[in-house]
C-alpha cells in the first residue's frame, strides 16, 4: 500500500472520530441523576487512539463542520457563534486537549500511567479553556464559574478517564493492525 | 436524531437563499465577533433584520424556537446567575441594573445563535462545503480539500453513528444493561461495540474510495457574488456600525 492509500486511511479514520465526537455530543448513558455524557471521553479517545497529530486533526475538523453551521455541537447548535458563546473556550479547549493527551501518551510509549497523566493532563486544560471562557463571557465571578462550569463534571471526568485505559487498550490492535496490515502489504 | 432534523435546508427562492454562501458565512462570522461590543442600538436593528429574514425565508418562529430550546432554558439560567445576588443572609436581592445587563448579554447569545440557524436553513450541505474550500484556501497549514472532504464525511456518518449507537443501546436494554450500576462498566460495555463498529466501517469506506480512484481534485459548484452579495454586506456593515452607539 503506497503513502498516499495510508494517507487516505488515516483521514477517514480522523474523519470518523470527528463523527464519533459530534455524535457524542448527543449520547449519553442514563445512570444516576446526571446521565453521563460521552463527549468528552470521546476527545481523549481521539487521543489515545490516533495520536497528537492526528487527534488534533480530528478535533480540528469537528470544530470546523461546527463553526460553518452544521449542527455537530451539544443542543443541535452549530455556526461560528457558538465559539463566541458562553461554551466556547470548551471547544477549543477539546482541540488542545486531544493533541496534548495523543503528544503525551506518544511520548510514553502507551504505559498505563503516562496515558492517566495524560488525559488528567487533558481534562485540566479543557476546563482552563471553558471555565475562563465562561466567566468573561456571562461576567460571572471565577466561582461561580467554577461552581457552574467545572466542579458537577469532575466526578463523571474521573470514571471517564478509568473507562479510556481499557477502551484504548482493546482498540488499538484494531487500528495498529490495520496500519499493520497496510505495512505488510506495501 | 430529532435535535439533528429540524435545523436543516429548507429550499426556497428568498433572498437569503440566493445569496453566495461565502457571503453568509462571512455576515454571520463578523456579526457574531463583534457582538459582544453591541447595545441596544445594535440589538435592536440586529434582531429587526434577523426577524425579517426568518419570514422572507418562511421559517415559523415556532419551530425556531422549538430547535433551540434547551439554549432558551440555559439563557434563562444565565438570566437568574447574573441577577440574584446574596448578599448577607439568605434573602436573595434582585437588583434592576444588574437585570438590564443580564438581558442584554442573553439577547446577545440569541442573536448569534438565531443568525446560525439561518444560516443553515438556507444553504446546502455542498455549497457550505465549496465555500469552506474557498475561504480555506489562504491558511497555509490546512489543506482545505483534504477539510472539507473530511466535514462531508462527518455529515455523512454522524446520522448512521446515532444510529449504531441508538442500536447498541437497545440491544443492551433487552439484555438487561440496566441492572449493571457499575457507571464505569457501563462506558466500556457501551463505547466499545461502537467504536469497533465505527473503525470497521472506516475500514469498508477505504476500499470503496479507493476502488473509486479517490483522490483530492474534484470538480466544486459554481460560486459567484452577485450585486445581491454587496448589498448585504452593506447591511451587514452598517448594523456593525450601530456598536458604536449606546
Amino acid at each position: 500500500m503506497d503513502v498516499s492509500a495510508k494517507q487516505l486511511k488515516r483521514m477517514v479514520y480522523a474523519a470518523l472520530m470527528a463523527a464519533l465526537t459530534a455524535a457524542g455530543a448527543y449520547i449519553a448513558i442514563p445512570i444516576g441523576p446526571v446521565p453521563i455524557v460521552l463527549q468528552n471521553l470521546f476527545i481523549m479517545l481521539a487521543g489515545l487512539l490516533l495520536g497528537g497529530r492526528w487527534g488534533l486533526i480530528s478535533v480540528g475538523v469537528y470544530l470546523l463542520a461546527g463553526a460553518v453551521g452544521l449542527p455537530v455541537f451539544a443542543g443541535g447548535t452549530g455556526g461560528v457563534g457558538k465559539f463566541v458563546g458562553p461554551t466556547g473556550g470548551y471547544l477549543l479547549g477539546f482541540a488542545a486537549a486531544a493533541y496534548l493527551v495523543g503528544v503525551i501518551s506518544e511520548s510514553g510509549h502507551r504505559r498505563v500511567a503516562i496515558d492517566v497523566l495524560a488525559m488528567v493532563a487533558g481534562t485540566l486544560i479543557i476546563y482552563a479553556f471553558g471555565v475562563s471562557w465562561l466567566k468573561v463571557v456571562t461576567g460571572m465571578s471565577f466561582s461561580k464559574a467554577f461552581a457552574v462550569g467545572m466542579f458537577p463534571f469532575l466526578i463523571g471526568d474521573a470514571l471517564k478517564i478509568a473507562a479510556a485505559i481499557p477502551i484504548a487498550r482493546a482498540l488499538r490492535p484494531i487500528i495498529d493492525g490495520s496500519f499493520g496490515v497496510a505495512r505488510a502489504a506495501g | 436524531m430529532d435535535e439533528l432534523s429540524t435545523i436543516g435546508f429548507a429550499p426556497g427562492q428568498s433572498p437569503l437563499h440566493q445569496l453566495d454562501p461565502r457571503t453568509k458565512q462571512a455576515l454571520l462570522m463578523g456579526l457574531s465577533a463583534i457582538s459582544p461590543w453591541g447595545r441596544l442600538t445594535f440589538l435592536v436593528s440586529l434582531s429587526v433584520v434577523i426577524l425579517l429574514s426568518f419570514r422572507a425565508a418562511g421559517i415559523r418562529l415556532s419551530r425556531l424556537i422549538g430547535d433551540i430550546r434547551y439554549f432558551l432554558l440555559f439563557l434563562l439560567f444565565v438570566f437568574v446567575v447574573r441577577t440574584v445576588t446574596f448578599s448577607g443572609g439568605w434573602i436573595p436581592n434582585i437588583s434592576v441594573e444588574l437585570a438590564g445587563e443580564a438581558l442584554m448579554v442573553c439577547w446577545r447569545l440569541l442573536m448569534v445563535v438565531s443568525m446560525g440557524a439561518l444560516l443553515m436553513a438556507t444553504t446546502r450541505a455542498a455549497d457550505i462545503r465549496a465555500a469552506l474550500v474557498w475561504y480555506l484556501k489562504p491558511i497555509p497549514v490546512v489543506d482545505e480539500k483534504m477539510a472539507a472532504t473530511m466535514v462531508g464525511l462527518v455529515v455523512r456518518f454522524l446520522p448512521v453513528i446515532l444510529f449504531q449507537a441508538a442500536e447498541i443501546s437497545d440491544a443492551q436494554r433487552a439484555r438487561g444493561i440496566e441492572r449493571r450500576k457499575n457507571p464505569l462498566s457501563r462506558l466500556m460495555i457501551f463505547s466499545l461495540p461502537l467504536f469497533r463498529r465505527v473503525f470497521l466501517s472506516a475500514d469498508e469506506l477505504v476500499a470503496a474510495m479507493q476502488a473509486r480512484c479517490y483522490s483530492e481534485h474534484r470538480t466544486l459548484p459554481d460560486l459567484s457574488f452577485s450585486r445581491h452579495d454587496g448589498l448585504a454586506i452593506g447591511a451587514g456593515i452598517l448594523i456593525s456600525l450601530t456598536v458604536l452607539f449606546p
